[in-house]
C-alpha cells in the first residue's frame, strides 16, 4: 500500500531516510520517464530526478505542499527539464538525435519519418499545456493511469481530471491540425490491415 | 495553426470534448457510449474530428518508448542519491561551492518561479484522499461482499484495491489473480473493473476476471458487460469468453463452452467433454502441483463433476475411467497409459 501524503511529509520532514527512500523508489521510474519524453536522453533524465530529489532533500524544513507531492514532484522535473532544454542549447542536439534515429530506421522509412514529425511536434505541444493539464495528461498516457487513479494522487476531483484531459487533446489538437489529416488517412489504412 | 476551435470546420457540434476524451479512454458510462456513438455516426465530419483525438492518443504514447527505467536503475540511483546525501558537510560544501558560482542566474530565477508556483499554485484538497481497502486472498479462496452488496469470490493468491468511497464510485482494481463478481445493480453507477490493461464496465451483471500470466480473460454469466482499453471496445454477452493479450493489438472472443472456470467458488469441476490435459492445469492451479499428461493421453475428454474431492480421490476416478496410471513423485504426478 502507499503511503497517504500526509504521512509521507511527516516522514520526511523528521529527515527519515527509510521514508524518503519509499518516496524515492516509488516516483523515480515514473519522473524518470517523464523527464525522458521531454529530454530524450537518459542521463540527461536521470541527473534532473536526482536533482529534484535533492532539492527536495534540503530543503525539507521549510517545505509547504499547496498541492500533493506527486504534482510537487512532476512540476519540479517539468521546470528543471525545460530550463536545460532551453540554456543549454540542447535543442540543437535533440534535432540531431531525432535526425540520426530517422536514419536508423530501414523498414518503413518513408512513415517513420512522416511520424518523427509529428512526435518532434506533439512533444513540444504537450510541453507548452498549462502546467496542472499537462502533469494529468503525462499521467493519464505515460503512467496509464485512469481517471480515478490520478484524482487521487493529485488530490483533485475526478470531474477535474475529465475537464483537463479534455483541454490538453483539445489543445493538442488545434496545435497540430494543419499535419493531422494526411496522417489521419495514413493511420487508418494501417489500422485497418490489423487483425 | 492558430484557429478558434469554434469556428474550427473540423469542431464538435453537440458534444463536449471532455465527453470525447472520456471515451477515448474507456472512462464513460453506457449512457455517454451511447450518445457519443450516435453523434459519430452522425456526421462523417464528426468522426474525422474524434479521430485526430485518436492518433494525438496513440503517437503520444511513443515519446514514452525507450523511457523504462528497470528496477535495478532505480536501486542504483538511489544509491548515488544516499552517497550525495551522506556526503560530509565540510566536503559537500568545498565541492558544491565552484558550482553555485558558475550557476547562471536563470537557475535563480527558476528558484523563484518555482517557489512562487508552489505558493499561489492552484490549492488543491488540503486533505489528501482516504487510503483505498484492499482485499486479498493466501492460500485459499475467499468471499466477500463490496460496501454495495455486489459479492466477490477471489481465487487465492488474488489481490483487489477499491477505494474507501466505494459506494460514490463503483470501481474496483484488480491487482492480480483471479476474481468472480456478482454485481448488484445501480443504474446510476456503473460498476467498473480494472486491470492493468483492461477496463471492464458492468452493465449488471455476474462474470469472472483471470489475470495471469500475459492475458486477461473475462467469462459473462449472467447480464452485458462492456470492456475496453487503449485500442478496443468490446460488449461481451453471457456464455462469451474474452481473451486479451498484453503488450499485443489482438483480442479472441470464443464461446465459453467450458465451466471448468469455476471451481475455486463452487468447489466442483465441471467437465463437459473437457480434454483431460485442460482438467489437469486446473488440477494443478487448484492443488498447487504439477501434474504431467502423456502426449497419447491428451485426446482423452471427461465428462464429469467432481465436488468436494481430494486430488487424490479426483485422479483415483480418473485412473478407473480411463483405464490409466497416476504415479506420484513429490508434488509431481504422473498420468501415463
Amino acid at each position: 500500500m502507499e503511503f497517504t501524503d500526509a504521512t509521507i511529509i511527516q516522514l520526511l520532514k523528521r529527515r527519515d531516510e527509510t521514508g524518503f527512500e519509499q518516496v524515492f523508489k516509488s516516483y523515480f521510474k515514473n519522473l524518470y520517464r517523464y523527464a525522458f519524453t521531454i529530454l530524450q536522453d537518459h542521463d540527461q533524465a536521470e541527473d534532473i530526478v536526482q536533482n529534484v530529489f535533492y532539492k527536495l532533500w534540503d530543503k525539507m524544513d521549510s517545505l509547504h505542499l499547496q498541492d500533493s507531492l506527486a504534482a510537487y514532484l512532476y512540476r519540479a522535473v517539468y521546470n528543471e527539464s525545460l530550463n536545460h532544454l532551453k540554456h543549454k542549447k540542447v535543442r540543437l542536439t535533440y534535432q540531431t538525435y531525432i535526425t540520426r534515429s530517422m536514419k536508423d530506421q530501414t523498414d518503413g522509412a518513408h512513415r517513420k519519418v512522416m511520424f518523427s514529425e509529428l512526435e518532434r511536434r506533439l512533444q513540444t505541444a504537450i510541453n507548452e499545456l498549462p502546467e496542472q493539464c499537462r502533469t494529468i495528461f503525462q499521467l493519464s498516457r505515460f503512467e496509464e493511469l485512469r481517471y480515478l487513479d490520478i484524482a487521487q494522487r493529485l488530490g483533485i476531483s475526478v470531474k477535474t481530471v475529465e475537464n483537463q484531459m479534455g483541454k490538453a487533446l483539445k489543445i493538442l489538437r488545434v496545435k497540430l491540425v494543419d499535419y493531422l489529416p494526411f496522417i489521419v488517412l495514413l493511420l487508418l489504412n494501417i489500422l485497418n490491415h490489423r487483425p | 495553426m492558430n484557429k478558434d476551435i469554434h469556428t474550427d470546420p473540423g469542431g464538435p457540434y453537440g458534444i463536449h470534448e471532455d465527453l470525447l476524451v472520456k471515451y477515448l479512454l474507456g472512462e464513460t458510462s453506457p449512457d455517454d457510449n451511447a450518445r457519443v456513438e450516435a453523434w459519430l455516426a452522425a456526421d462523417a465530419a464528426n468522426r474525422h474530428f474524434y479521430n485526430h483525438f485518436q492518433l494525438i492518443w496513440r503517437e503520444s504514447r511513443h515519446l514514452g518508448d525507450n523511457a523504462n527505467a528497470a528496477d535495478d536503475q532505480t536501486d542504483a540511483a538511489w544509491q548515488k542519491f544516499r552517497q550525495k546525501i551522506h556526503r560530509p558537510a565540510h566536503l559537500q560544501a568545498v565541492k558544491d561551492a565552484p558550482v553555485r558560482m558558475t550557476r547562471p542566474i536563470w537557475v535563480k530565477i527558476a528558484a523563484a518561479a518555482l517557489l512562487a508556483a508552489s505558493i499561489t499554485g492552484i490549492v488543491y484538497l488540503a486533505k489528501g484522499p482516504a487510503p483505498d481497502r484492499q482485499l486479498a486472498s493466501t492460500t485459499a479462496p475467499l468471499n466477500d461482499t463490496l460496501p454495495d452488496g455486489s459479492l466477490i469470490t477471489l481465487n487465492k493468491q488474488s489481490d483487489i484495491r477499491y477505494p474507501a468511497n466505494f459506494n460514490k464510485q463503483r470501481t474496483v482494481q484488480l491487482l492480480k489473480g483471479e476474481a468472480f463478481f456478482k454485481i448488484a445493480s445501480d443504474k446510476e453507477k456503473p460498476f467498473k473493473v480494472y486491470t492493468d490493461n483492461v477496463t471492464i464496465t458492468v452493465l449488471g451483471t455476474s462474470f469472472n476476471v483471470r489475470n495471469k500470466g500475459n492475458a486477461t480473460e473475462i467469462i459473462v454469466e449472467s447480464g452485458l458487460i462492456r470492456v475496453t482499453d487503449s485500442i478496443h471496445d468490446v460488449l461481451v454477452h453471457p456464455s462469451e469468453k474474452l481473451i486479451l493479450h498484453r503488450g499485443d493489438t489482438s483480442l479472441t472472443k470464443e464461446a465459453a463452452t467450458s465451466q471448468l472456470y469455476k471451481y475455486y467458488r463452487t468447489r466442483e469441476f465441471i467437465c463437459d467433454n473437457t480434454p483431460l490435459p485442460q482438467l489437469a492445469a486446473s488440477l494443478e492451479e487448484a492443488y498447487d502441483v504439477k501434474i504431467v499428461v502423456d502426449p497419447s493421453l491428451s485426446h482423452l475428454q471427461i465428462n464429469t463433476v467432481f465436488r468436494n474431492l481430494s486430488l487424490e480421490q479426483i485422479l483415483k476416478i480418473i485412473e478407473q475411467t480411463f483405464g490409466i496410471r497416476a504415479t506420484s513423485a513429490g508434488s509431481q504426478y504422473i498420468l501415463q497409459p
